[in-house]
């Protein structure tokens, strides 16, 4: 009976981890290249049920398995959503979204690091570089540079008023994408578990376009309604197993 | 307590900061050469558990990693130069750039401030000012005796005078920026250059990608009043679940505190 505590204490926690990473997404509803995650339950400390029966023999029992039951469950991952968001017109001429799969590359001068967040500055020098100052990089893994009249093609290269090219932006993609890992501000970084980026071909970018959040709003709200219901219902069972709790202790062993 | 409370209380400050930039646009959607801002917002720093690719035996790993988010932030305010609409008004000394580049202004303290704004007056000496009395740089003064004044999409600025003679006054340049996103907004529709911006590049109007000056013309507000009142509704619903997330924190917290009688 107490153990039914325990168990239900850790289903109430899961959802405490269902809410905090819902309000998360939430409040990244409207990040550009932002993406949403999903949390993945697993049952832990499973155990084997036995029914004794009289055996055969005398003054001894048999143990007879008549199922498992599942005293426990953790939270076991926390899974990327690597769907695109939604494509939003801005008419910034250094607003890139990539239009299927890959992800730019940018960089503080030491690390690399990978985002789907398009939104580019030019800044003094005529770099590219994101809002937190990382550079992005081109196919050779250079800064990418843009004249005053340079123009961005929808094939990611960087072209003078004439045509002559300059450099061709890099987009790249990875064997296992969901092992990135987030390091905020809408970048990931390479683990053993993503592989290594290889370089896409013929990338299509939208220039004046950026990928939004691919959270949605209404699959977070059923998740909200299911987690706060599940831990009402889960304060019901350990106030009834307090209850029962209570009648053992009370008054199933009262001395009259 | 709840990390939750925290992280949507991060997303409706953002969404707070969104509509104070839609605010802001929406009330200079007339303004002659303001040119609009946008909130951009980036996710904050995750709290590892367990790292993806962590060894959990000697041929396997963990295929993901068990983290939690703590919300967003205000990455940037970014100011969009794309052009406002040109909107005729016959005026003499109303000019607008049709492309790329700025007029310089000259403040009270010396400094050069930068301006989209063509509206330019004629102040008591003759000098051409803006509407707060700052004059243009280059200074050009108008003769008391010209009868029309004639501004060339280079920027040649020439005056007819009464015996019909026609009297050049000087040239209107315009400067360009690297990064015009870096200027600094000072109010009255002028910007100061920053580091950022990088310095200004002088140039003849109509030349070298600078836009040509349209006489008579002025530049409108670039806002678009139909993306920001999309934005509006975007901050508000984001806003609301945001709310309705530490909403039921809160209910979750009171569950736990009656759980004991």
């Amino acid at each position: 009976m107490v153990r039914g505590l325990y168990i239900t204490t850790m289903g109430m926690l899961l959802d405490e981890a269902t809410l905090n990473n819902l309000a998360n997404n939430l409040a990244n509803v409207d990040t550009a290249g932002y993406k949403g995650d999903r949390l993945a339950f697993r049952t832990y400390l499973e155990r084997e049920i036995y029914r004794r029966e009289p055996h055969p023999e005398r003054s001894k029992v048999a143990l007879r398995r008549i199922g498992r039951l599942e005293m426990a469950t953790v939270l076991d991952e926390v899974r990327m959503d690597m769907s695109c968001g939604k494509i939003e017109e801005t008419g910034s001429p250094y607003d890139l979204a990539i239009k299927e799969d890959g992800f730019f590359a940018v960089t503080d001068g030491e690390n690399i690091y990978f985002t789907r967040n398009g939104n580019f500055y030019r800044d003094a020098q005529g770099r590219l570089v994101t809002s937190e100052g990382y550079r992005l990089l081109d196919t050779q893994g250079e800064t990418v540079v843009v004249g005053l009249d340079d123009y961005i093609a929808p094939d990611g290269s960087i072209r003078r008023p004439g045509g002559e090219l300059r450099s061709v932006i890099g987009v790249y993609q990875f064997e296992n994408p969901v092992g990135l890992r987030k390091v905020g501000y809408t970048m990931f970084a390479t683990t053993d578990e993503s592989g290594e980026p290889a370089l896409i071909e013929n990338p299509s970018l939208m220039v004046g376009f950026l990928e939004r959040s691919n959270v949605e709003p209404l699959k977070e709200m059923v998740k909200m309604i299911e987690a706060q219901r599940h831990f009402e219902i889960s304060q019901r069972v350990i106030t009834t197993t307090d209850a029962l709790l209570d009648q053992v202790v009370n008054q199933v062993g009262r001395l009259r | 307590m709840m990390i939750s409370l925290y992280s949507s209380a991060t997303g409706m400050t953002t969404q707070q900061s969104k509509l104070d930039t839609i605010s802001n646009n929406l009330a200079n959607v007339d303004t002659t050469g303001y040119k609009k801002v946008r909130a951009e917002f980036q996710d904050l720093v995750y709290q590892y558990v367990k790292n993806a690719g962590t060894p959990t035996a000697q041929t396997s790993q963990l295929p993901t990693g068990l983290y939690v988010g703590h919300g967003a932030k205000l990455a940037a305010t970014t100011r969009i130069f794309t052009l406002g609409n040109l909107e005729e008004t016959g005026n003499a000394l109303d000019l607008a750039i049709a492309g790329d580049g700025f007029f310089q202004i000259q403040l009270q303290d010396g400094r050069i401030a930068y301006t989209r704004d063509g509206a330019f007056k004629v102040d008591s000496t003759g000098r051409i000012v803006t509407s707060t009395g700052n004059p243009l740089v280059p200074n050009i003064v108008i003769p008391t005796t010209a009868v029309a004044i004639n501004i060339s999409p280079d920027g040649i600025v020439s005056a007819e005078m009464q015996d019909g003679t026609v009297q050049n006054l000087g040239n209107i340049t315009l400067v360009r920026f690297v990064n015009p996103a870096g200027l600094k907004g000072i109010g009255e529709n002028l910007f100061l250059a920053t580091p950022a911006s990088g310095d200004p590049i002088e140039g003849t109007p109509n030349q070298d990608g600078f836009g040509a000056l349209q006489q008579g013309f002025l530049e409108k507000s670039n806002v678009d009043v139909v993306k920001e009142m999309v934005g509006m509704i975007v901050a508000q619903r984001a806003y609301d679940l945001n709310a309705r997330a530490i909403q039921t924190a809160d209910d979750m917290l009171r569950t736990v505190s009656t759980l004991k009688r």
